[in-house]
């Protein structure tokens, strides 16, 4: 080949690399304004009202209510599909060719739907409301380890806390309850706003950790916010619903964020286990992630962090609630006797013909758990990665519960895209999108 | 794609799916433990689609079961009950007022339902009355026909 032919045909090549450049980039932008539209249309329509969508609420945010239509499962499946789906050719675009989505890009589009979904009405779940209430229980002396919600004499939130968790008192770690405090000081309205705003910040919080964990582990950190902050899980019902989970995913990935540097000193190690610990002060399912730590780890420093976090936490928890407080297992074992029907366990029951899952079942799939946690202990004490089989471990607990609600499943989202083991990722997201496709069921037939 | 001795399945995957290089376990656990996930995940996958099946299944039957009820008794109210009188058994049941006012505040026409579903209906099969804001109890049943009287459902006859 001459050398004139060489730099045309080398001519030729950047010109198509510019034009599959350009294209992927205008695709991947399409894809972020369906995304955006999606969430938008659906916090929009849930403005509106109240639906079997959008828990009962006050009208906190009533400058958003006239631009929507009220949002039905016919608007709400079909945008969820939909968003997925732009969710996931995005991911595909970001993994294959990084200069799809621009770091600049990336988080400008995370933050717009975070801050679309926070500006909006609480979504999916009166979780939120019941929160609120253990705040001004805790604040006039009823204590949420002890009663519910109906203790609380005079409440005026009783109307949005669900007749499920009247009765029922706090299943969280006393660490939350302490951070929601403010909320029972101040009026109903602003007692929303608070833990919308813990929700947000824990979600930015996560998201930031995620950033600096990937770049810790030499991953794309672009790709790693994508996965986790435009998951359609993450946003609508995590953080539409302010979940505490996403309190309990920041210290996890505070917890990983210092336990996974290179320089790894006593000192972090120990700060590592204690983040962890207070993530299951907050929800006690993160302390499933304490084992593979310190298995991995194999040093004191990891130990002694996690006994003086726990000590401290139950002291202060006790003082504020006493023992009833620091009984992290009561509100597991509480839980984990519930069945709702979004659950795995009750699609297999049901797919072996069995009308629902029974108390052998229960067991059953807690000794399967166990023996999963088990072997990843075995596996990790033999040089796998810690922060992968953590992810696995949350995995297998989403999938036994038989109380699993959809914000579950996000749980080892940020872990996977940190692991070197592929598998996680593809694993979380074929549960999500399993769960979802699960929930579109009414889209195929009549609905009476 | 990953080079190296193990070949096969493994040795075909794209590297970023491949077996982390550290991961001491070996190639043979990293495959046994995928095909574990991907069983897991078929059967999840399976379950699933059953759910959705059964779903869609019961809400066409219900659908069925309360165009029956209004076709058969001539009144198309809105609040039209339907569901097993026994559950996993046919017939099955379906309830509303007998004269316009909220559910349950007026007489009861109940119907007993069976059949595959014809042009959107099911067969009727018998049926009884219930006295305004009473559950439906065997011994509040009455003004029974077919199947209801047929089958003793209702001990008042």
């Amino acid at each position: 080949m001459s050398t004139a032919s060489a730099i045309a045909e080398r001519e030729r090549r950047s010109l198509v690399a510019l034009r599959s450049g350009r294209w992927t980039s205008a695709l991947a932008a399409l894809l972020s304004v369906v995304i955006v539209a999606g969430v938008g249309e659906i916090v929009l329509d849930a403005a509106v009202g109240h639906t079997p969508m959008v828990p009962a609420q006050p009208a906190f945010d009533s400058w958003l209510a006239g631009f929507g239509q009220s949002l039905g499962y016919t608007v709400f499946l079909p945008t969820l599909l939909v968003t997925s789906v732009a969710y996931g050719g995005l991911i595909l675009l970001a993994r294959g060719r990084s200069t799809a989505v621009s770091k600049r890009w990336a988080i400008g589009l995370v933050a717009t739907l975070q801050l679309i979904v926070f500006a909006g009405p609480v979504l999916l779940a009166t979780d939120l409301f019941t929160n609120v209430a253990y705040a001004h229980e805790a604040v006039h002396g009823v204590n949420p380890y002890v009663h519910g919600p109906l203790a609380l004499p005079g409440y005026p939130g009783f109307p949005y806390v669900s007749p499920d968790w009247i009765n029922w008192a706090s299943p969280y770690g006393p660490l939350f309850t302490l951070i929601t405090i403010p909320a029972g000081l101040v009026g109903l309205d602003a007692g929303i706003w608070i833990l919308k705003l813990e929700a947000l910040v824990a979600s930015a919080a996560t998201l930031a950790l995620t950033w600096r964990c990937a770049r810790q582990r030499g991953f794309d950190p672009v790709l790693a916010i994508i996965v986790v902050g435009l998951n359609p899980l993450y946003v609508l019902y995590a953080l539409g619903g302010s979940h505490n989970d996403l309190i309990m995913m920041a210290l996890m990935m505070l917890g990983v964020s210092l336990s996974i540097t290179t320089a790894s000193s006593a000192r972090r190690a120990a700060s590592g286990a204690a983040a962890i610990v207070a993530g299951a002060l907050v929800k006690a399912t993160l302390g499933v992630m304490l084992p593979f730590l310190i298995v991995s780890k194999r040093r004191l420093a990891p130990i002694v962090g996690a006994l003086v976090a726990l000590a401290a936490g139950l002291v202060i928890g006790y003082a504020a609630f006493g023992s009833a407080g620091i009984n992290l297992v009561a509100g597991l074992n509480r839980e984990g006797h519930l069945v709702s029907s979004y659950s795995f366990a009750s699609q297999l029951a049901h797919l072996f013909g069995k009308a629902g899952v029974y108390p052998i079942d229960h067991k059953l799939l807690t000794g399967g758990l166990v023996v999963v946690i088990v072997y990843l202990l075995w596996r990790t004490w033999r040089g796998y990665d810690w922060v992968t089989a953590s992810g696995w471990g949350l995995v297998a607990i989403a999938v036994s519960t038989t109380w699993l609600m959809p914000w579950y499943t996000i749980w080892p989202l940020p872990l996977a895209v940190i692991s070197r083991d592929r598998r996680l990722l593809l694993a979380t997201l074929a549960i999500q999108a399993i769960w979802i496709v699960h929930q579109t069921s009414p889209l195929y037939g009549p609905v009476p | 794609m990953v080079s190296g001795p193990a070949g096969g399945i493994v040795g075909r995957l794209p590297a970023w799916l491949a077996p982390p290089e550290h991961d001491s376990a070996g190639r043979r656990t990293w495959r046994v433990e995928t095909v574990a996930l991907v069983l897991v995940g078929l059967l999840l996958a399976v379950a699933a689609i059953n759910d959705i099946s059964w779903s869609v299944n019961s809400s066409a039957q219900l659908v069925a079961d309360q165009s029956t009820w209004r076709h058969y008794t001539g009144r198309d109210y809105y609040n039209v009950s339907a569901g097993a009188l026994v559950v996993g058994r046919s017939p099955d049941i379906s309830c509303a007022n007998s004269s316009p006012g909220p559910p349950g505040e007026r007489t009861q026409i109940c119907l007993l339902i069976d059949g595959p579903i014809v042009h959107g209906l099911r067969t009727v099969v018998g049926g009884w009355r219930l006295p305004a804001r009473t559950g439906d109890f065997p011994a509040k049943r009455y003004s029974c026909f077919g199947e209801g009287a047929t089958k003793a459902l209702c001990p008042k006859g």
